[in-house]
């Protein structure tokens, strides 16, 4: 545990990427050394100074596409000082004029030091794959080199970043790591040298502690209330738990070590390491595919239970944001409904059973910031004139609205509810603001026609309506 | 020198010129009334100003510290309620009261202002506006002056009350972007030396809607602009090319923190917020100035021009802005007196900079931090403090009796979601992303940081967040509100807390001390939870009240 004071951050201008490594540094409570000293290094440090001639490389080519610079040998020199701090003093491409940003071993030298041993630790397979593919990135990067265009320059170099930040790894939501910062944050790597261990099967006891079980690290314990830790950056995990005055952090590893110790059986590596969904998952997000197959990839995890998993991960990537993230603009979809004009009457969207359900989620979830006559206390107003007026100034859609509803809402427990009772949700804020009821219940995903469904006062006398301009539910 | 010896000095080489200008503006306001709003002399005395509490954090420095010492450590615990108003506007309570004259002028969430008798809390007016809320329904606090009581409002309005009977003199749309833009901060009153102006200086609340943030002076005659500055450098100004693209355009960086001024060198400091979209720098490639800094302006020639800048986080992904307004104080650091500028962030650090240069001098963390360095992800990732955690907006205090920083700071971590894409719509959250959802562990702790090291004199642990900023007192107290409505006395030099009041209320709004006829009070809003609310505590039902103390 190191609490960061100040004059260690004296350089007062330290500025985007270099400013983050440097508060990483100082987060991850590890002094990292600048010379290689890989065989007096602990693992855990080797492991630390892996990530860091990683993240080095990948801060060298970040930083110069954002230096806008016209002189082709600033970028020709940054994708060497990367290629220099991956592959280390004695790689193939090491260019020693160039400098590096990371140390004499660089990260494949620090990895090689770490895979060089008779056993096959959890971490193994991880780090195989993440060297597989930082070899893939050099590749690119020794291209760049060459590059006569700053087109030619960005495409290679960002194929080595889509590698570079697969190598680099995470862990994700669904307990599952790869890369080096996985194994960082799930297995025994992740452990500080002199830090407390305690076995990962049993609640801790005292804080700071490492619970560890079969090579995986299953939870953190810190002191509660006490600034910074000495936590791996992103450990993955699934909750933070405060207990007996400490905050306990299940890694992403923790049902994993939960379902092995429930079984009073050790983890063996080769039935029980989770299919790496980080490395999917990331490329799903970032477009390139996987380059090179980690030896961790579920085709090659035999057990029946990481298939499943798998396949539940490739089902529901992402759970949170699927539904809303892309508003599509009016399409052939679209054009067939007839777009809504202002004469015309707004057509049925919800079943009235939909806005009662509605309205008693909007009780439970939405009252004490929109207050129960929908005015808003906290927050704004959700229906009625003010809202409607607004709406309408603004040119608030249907999609809209649908898309604030189900990405933001509820405040501080966004993407909480259920499909179907964001739907719910919108029925009957449709019905407190006046629109008609139909057979056709509201859907759970985006409909195109929705992109055309301006909001605003809706014509016509609407029974039971009070004094704010909102409608009864039902 | 201390502080309190520096103000003075200051104030007496100023005082003359302000008195005699202040003289004309009297005249030249007619029927307004000399005891109804402090005249400029009493603004830049309000530090040492006991009896009043005329400017939203005392006085221009931004420093919550009374030389009152008639409620002290040795009978704190005599203290007792005096009385207790309840406004019939329910919402978040985060104002700060402006007290003259024995009458103080509180408002509520949404821009409804009373008028109150400080002894009694008996209500002499009430002005009532309910405006439509863009986002946050919040007001904290009203200015003072010229006879007027000034307000800034929800839906982007400047409006002028007289102070005597709460009537309406002129109301203005002041804002450029109505979609996006409103105000929360209490309008600061300054008497500009050069011009013999008076100025209202107001910041705009727009940073998470998609608009550009500005500190604008007012003439607090008819609200007409004497000045702006944007937080965004536009094209061809320096740092323009920390924003890729056109991303500057709705890049953020509000200005509702308050303003910290030094009347002496004419340099007002602004603490700025985030940058948008919140949680998706890849929508805004750079470092994004001046979003999450520090920023010094010279108002000296009627044009505001940077002096320096402080960013205290780049390409901010997590809404970590430094909410509250600059404590400027002269500290003790390694043995020599220096002119200090203080903040906090909601990351969860407090930061010392050099007034003079913006240098930095000292950096504590205050907070659980966790998690700081990797964006949030579409999958979503955990984080630590969330957008409500670390230090907020009601500020804290520096004590020269011991070199001390007092403030409060949270814990509080969340799951951070962002999408691929930021969706700009008039008038909503442009965020790119989603606000946290919350996980605990939802504590909060005041904290005594020793300037001369930057290390903790002591820290008194709570087991929910402490949101109420730090009343420091020269007798050696400090006064802050939990957000469980508990207002507690702590002793300076130990941390023991003396005295302890449930008001029944969430607190989130900073304490503060006056007098009516020799006789000392501490005052304190409750309300509502608000966007603050947690678990832990019961979601409605609370009442908004001005609660104020007295010994016998």
């Amino acid at each position: 545990m190191q609490s960061i004071t100040s004059k260690a951050l004296v350089p007062a201008r330290v500025t985007g990427p270099a400013f983050f490594l440097l508060v990483a540094f100082l987060l991850a409570g590890t002094v990292i050394p600048m010379q290689a000293q890989a065989a007096a290094m602990s693992d855990h440090r080797t492991a630390v100074a892996a990530l860091s001639d990683l993240q080095a490389a990948i801060g060298e080519i970040v930083h110069v596409d954002q230096s806008y610079s016209t002189d082709k040998q600033v970028y020709y020199r940054a994708s060497q000082r990367a290629i220099n701090a991956l592959e280390g003093v004695h790689g193939a491409e090491y260019v020693a004029t160039a400098g590096t940003p990371g140390d004499a071993a660089g990260a494949i030298g620090h990895i090689d030091a770490l895979l060089d041993r008779k056993e096959t630790p959890v971490w193994a397979a991880p780090l195989d794959g993440a060297e597989a593919n930082i070899r893939a990135a050099i590749a690119h990067l020794a291209d760049s080199r060459h590059a006569h265009e700053l087109m030619d320059y960005e495409i290679s170099v960002s194929r080595a970043l889509s590698y570079l930040l697969v190598a680099q790894g995470g862990p994700t939501e669904l307990g599952v790591f790869g890369g080096v910062e996985g194994v960082l944050a799930s297995t025994v790597l992740g452990v500080p040298d002199g830090a407390t261990v305690a076995d990962g099967c049993a609640t801790p006891s005292a804080a700071p502690s490492y619970g560890v079980h079969g090579g995986y690290l299953a939870w953190v314990a810190v002191p509660a209330g006490e600034g910074t830790h000495a936590l791996e950056e992103n450990a993955g995990e699934t909750s933070v738990i405060v207990r007996n005055g400490m905050i306990i952090l299940p890694t992403a590893a923790a049902s994993t070590v939960a379902k092995a110790c429930n079984s009073h059986a050790a983890i063996e590596p080769t039935t029980t390491t989770p299919p790496p969904a980080t490395t999917p998952q990331r490329m799903a997000a970032n477009a390139p595919p996987a380059p090179t197959r980690s030896p961790a990839s579920p085709a090659t995890a035999p057990s029946a239970a990481a298939s499943a998993l798998a396949s539940a991960a490739a089902a529901k990537p992402m759970p949170v944001n699927a539904p809303s993230a892309n508003p599509a603009p009016a399409n052939t979809a679209a054009t067939r409904a007839a777009p809504a004009s202002a004469d015309a009457p707004p057509p049925a969207l919800y079943t009235k059973e939909q806005a009662k359900a509605g309205a008693e989620l909007f009780a439970s979830k939405c009252v004490s910031c929109h207050g129960s006559n929908l005015q808003g206390t906290a927050a704004p107003s959700v229906a009625g004139n003010d809202f409607l007026i607004n709406a309408k100034k603004n040119g608030w859609t249907l999609q809209a609205l649908r898309y604030l509803v189900t990405q933001d809402m509820p405040f501080n427990a966004p993407g909480t509810l259920s499909a179907s009772q964001y739907a719910d949700a919108l029925a009957f804020l449709l019905a407190s603001n006046c629109y008609p009821a139909g057979n056709t219940p509201f859907p759970t995903t985006d409909e195109p026609i929705f992109a055309n469904i301006k909001l605003g006062p809706v014509p016509g006398p609407h029974p039971g309506q009070n004094s704010f301009g909102v409608c009864p539910d039902g | 020198m201390t502080l309190r010896e520096q103000l003075r000095a200051g104030v007496a080489s100023l005082a003359p010129l302000a008195l005699g200008l202040s003289a004309v503006v009297w005249l030249g306001a007619g029927t307004a009334l000399a005891q109804d709003t402090p005249t400029a002399s009493e603004f830049l005395n309000a530090a040492t100003d006991t009896a009043n509490w005329i400017l939203p954090a005392k006085s221009y420095s931004g420093n919550h510290y009374t030389d009152a010492t008639q409620i002290n450590p040795g009978n704190v615990e005599g203290l007792h309620l005096a009385w207790k108003t309840a406004l019939d506007d329910p919402g978040p309570m985060e104002n700060s009261p402006i007290i003259y004259n024995g009458t103080m002028y509180v408002t509520t969430a949404h821009d409804h202002v009373y008028s109150l008798d400080a002894a009694t809390g008996k209500v002499k007016w009430e002005f009532t506006y309910s405006p439509h809320v863009i986002s946050f329904a919040a007001n904290r606090g009203v200015g003072l002056l010229d006879g007027n009581v000034y307000l800034g409002t929800l839906d982007g309005h400047l409006i002028a009350l007289n102070a005597e009977t709460g009537q309406k003199v002129w109301d203005k749309v002041t804002v450029a972007d109505t979609a996006n833009s409103f105000y929360t901060m209490a309008p600061v009153p300054y008497h500009d030396p050069n011009s013999g102006r008076d100025e209202l200086l107001v910041g705009v609340s727009n940073g998470d809607w998609g608009g550009i943030g500005n500190i604008t002076a007012y003439d607090p005659k008819d609200g007409s602009v004497i000045w702006s500055w944007q937080t965004i450098p536009g094209p061809g100004e320096p740092g323009h090319d920390t924003w890729g693209g056109d991303s500057w355009k709705r890049g953020g960086a509000s200005t509702w923190g308050g303003v910290t001024i030094d009347p002496s060198t004419q340099t007002i400091f602004l603490n700025l917020g985030n940058p948008s979209p919140d949680f998706l720098a890849s929508a805004r490639p750079g470092s994004n100035l001046y979003s999450d800094s520090m920023v010094a302006l010279d108002i000296s020639s009627g044009q505001p021009k940077l002096k320096w800048y402080y960013q205290f986080i780049p390409a901010d992904t997590h809404d970590w802005d430094p909410p509250m307004q600059p404590i400027l104080f002269t500290g003790t650091v390694g043995g020599n007196s220096e002119q200090l500028v203080a903040t906090g962030d909601k990351a969860g650090n407090v930061w010392i900079l050099d007034a003079t240069t913006g240098k930095l001098v000292d950096h504590t963390v205050v907070s659980f931090q966790k998690g700081q360095n990797t964006p949030p992800s579409l999958a979503g990732n955990y984080a630590c403090p969330n957008t409500l955690g670390g230090v907020e907006f009601q500020g804290g205090s520096y004590d020269p009796a011991t070199n001390t920083l007092f403030l409060p700071s949270q814990n509080e971590c969340g799951f951070w979601t962002s999408n691929k894409e930021a969706v700009y719509i008039a008038g909503q959250f442009y965020l790119g992303g989603a606000f946290p959802k919350l996980v605990g562990p939802n504590t909060g702790q005041m904290n005594a940081i020793d300037v001369s090291s930057g290390t903790f004199n002591w820290r008194h642990y709570f087991n929910l967040p402490n949101y109420g900023g730090a009343l420091t007192t020269a007798s050696g107290l400090v006064f802050s509100g939990n957000l469980g409505g508990v207002e507690n006395a702590f002793n300076t030099k130990t941390g023991d807390i003396l005295w302890s009041y449930d008001t029944g209320g969430y607190i989130q709004a900073p304490t503060e001390a006056y007098e009516v006829n020799g006789q000392e009070y501490i005052v304190v809003a409750s309300g509502a939870a608000g966007n603050t609310a947690i678990p832990e505590l019961p979601a409605t039902g609370q009442p908004s009240v001005i609660n104020a103390f007295t010994l016998k």
